[in-house]
């Protein structure tokens, strides 16, 4: 359903920042996909790609058969840091989501009672978000992603900045509700045992210059224990391989650059 | 219980009155030792009790309305027109190059150091006063709305267009209430310094002034109370439209949602 075919992204004015470089990725219909890379690759660089956030250099990206243009909410991106709109209450801010739906109100408020109730957040719906923990506040983001019907969830290392608990009790939340919806999951990561936890294929990205370095095939059967042997093979080779890529990105001072000061080399008029 | 919160209450009106205070006494002090000279100082008495004269005649609230017309007209248009250019210029980078060099031109300016020449086509009207008013808001209030727009994290837009808004959408409904704290910062700041102008265009355009020709003219008629009257008003409607407009404004956006804490704990 989606596929990215030999994708480049550079960045810059003569395009001398190269990030992405002949990029492949495919997931078919309903299949949870991580990638999986080491720190400042340009694994948010290529989410936003695929939200449409940003065009490629080269290369092609079709969803469907069809190309990516412009952001839409077919594929929602789930942020690391929630982004929700502080000014709005949890409800409201999950009611955003439904402003180009032709809904009735009260078949809106239905949809939305129903994923609140999803997310266990139904006592906080008029709380207004900075009064909520991360964990709550990703909840939140996910109920908002989730009732715009996507068809793709892009997700950004969104439990990263939660605790241990809460990342455990998200990740299964997660796994059900994509048993359920059937949706596909395009989910970036660090961390090679959350990968292996809840995907059924990993890419993993080289440091940048972004390249496939490899992909595996998870067929562990599900719910997956991290205390299986086959797990903990599997955890072991991915670590090895993703440290080799930390490493390098660690010695060239380059690699660090953060997103922000990449998206400042965007060119004009290309996010706005 | 009730006690505790009402020791709460009072504490900070307290230490706050400190300050006061000790200004009062030297300045009773400094009246003391000078009453016999034969020149005109007031003692803090002879003061309040011109204070409450003046208001019982109504000469002071005549004042007040009459600096008021003279200040609010030109800072909400002022308002207005910052905030809906400062937008624009905060998003595209254009129209910010374009613009930006006059104001960085125009800012340090004294806004006073307009009135001569405006005076020179408007004559000493009150429209002359309200372009200083207007002049000198505007370019504190545009200042902060551009920083406040240009700094505001891009996710919450990237967020809005996968939502599916229009860029109208995404500017009211996104944009502006992000860059709010900034926007409210620019607005004090503009009224701060709207309200400095206004009492100085007061004194050079007399006939229609308020508080600023009553504060001029009572020096000529060495009425040193209604000098120091004069000032106190000043600083009394100052903090009243703070804590009432302000402080209210602030309450109801950026403490309710989180921007900023309602009081200052460590």
């Amino acid at each position: 359903m989606l596929d990215l075919l030999r994708v480049n992204k550079f960045f810059g004015e003569n395009d001398d920042f190269e990030v992405l470089k002949d990029v492949s990725i495919s997931a078919e219909n309903g299949e949870f996909v991580c990638i999986l890379g080491p720190s400042g690759c340009g694994k948010t660089i290529l989410l936003y790609l695929i939200a449409g956030f940003l065009k490629p250099t080269e290369g092609k990206i079709l969803m469907e058969n069809a190309s990516i243009s412009e952001p839409n909410c077919n594929r929602m991106m789930i942020f690391q840091n929630y982004v929700l709109f502080p000014w709005k209450t949890v409800y409201k801010n999950i009611l955003f989501a439904l402003d180009k739906s032709t809904l009735t109100n009260s078949e809106k408020d239905a949809l939305i009672v129903r994923y609140l109730d999803m997310m266990g957040l139904i006592a906080f719906r008029d709380w207004y978000p900075y009064k909520l923990s991360g964990g709550m506040q990703q909840r939140v983001a996910l109920a908002r992603a989730l009732v715009a019907n996507p068809k793709l969830l892009l997700m950004d290392e969104p439990f990263a900045a939660l605790d241990l608990q809460h990342r455990k009790f998200l990740r299964k939340n997660l796994e059900t509700i994509w048993q359920k919806t059937k949706k596909t999951i395009i989910f970036v990561t660090h961390s090679p045992n959350e990968a292996i936890s809840l995907a059924d294929k990993i890419y993993l990205l080289s440091a940048r210059p972004a390249v496939i370095k490899k992909t595996y095939q998870i067929d562990l059967p599900r719910p997956r224990d991290s205390l299986n042997p086959d797990f903990i093979k599997l955890n072991i080779e991915i670590e090895k391989d993703l440290s080799e890529e930390f490493e390098k990105a660690i010695k060239n001072p380059l690699m660090e650059e953060s997103l922000l000061h990449i998206l400042n080399l965007t060119k004009k008029g290309e996010i706005l | 219980m009730l006690k505790m919160k009402s020791i709460r209450l009072i504490r900070p009106i307290a230490l706050g009155s400190i300050p006061f205070l000790i200004i009062l006494i030297f300045w009773y002090i400094f009246y003391y030792f000078n009453q016999n000279v034969g020149w005109l100082f007031p003692s803090p008495i002879e003061t309040f009790s011109s204070f409450l004269q003046l208001i019982v005649d109504g000469t002071l609230p005549d004042l007040i309305l009459k600096s008021l017309l003279n200040l609010i007209p030109p800072f909400i248009l002022a308002m207005i027109c910052a905030v809906v250019f400062g937008t624009i210029m905060g998003i595209n980078r254009t129209i910010y190059k374009i613009f930006h060099p006059i104001l960085s031109a125009i800012y340090p300016i004294p806004s006073l150091a307009w009135l001569p020449f405006i005076i020179l086509f408007l004559g000493f009207t009150r429209e002359a006063i309200w372009f200083v008013i207007f002049i000198s808001s505007f370019v504190r209030i545009i200042y902060n709305v551009i920083s406040g727009v240009q700094n505001i994290n891009i996710e919450y837009v990237l967020a809005a267009k996968n939502l599916g808004f229009n860029k109208l959408k995404i500017v009211l409904g996104v944009i502006l209430p992000c860059a709010f704290p900034q926007i409210i910062t620019g607005l004090k700041l503009g009224f701060g310094s709207a309200w400095r102008s206004l009492i100085g265009a007061e004194m050079l355009v007399v006939m229609l002034g308020g508080l600023g020709k009553f504060i001029w003219m009572s020096q000529w008629y060495f009425d040193f109370d209604k000098v120091i009257v004069g000032i106190i008003v000043i600083s009394l409607i100052s903090i009243f439209i703070e804590e009432i407009i302000f402080k209210r404004l602030e309450k109801n956006t950026l403490v309710k949602w989180g921007f900023i804490r309602e009081e200052y704990k460590i």
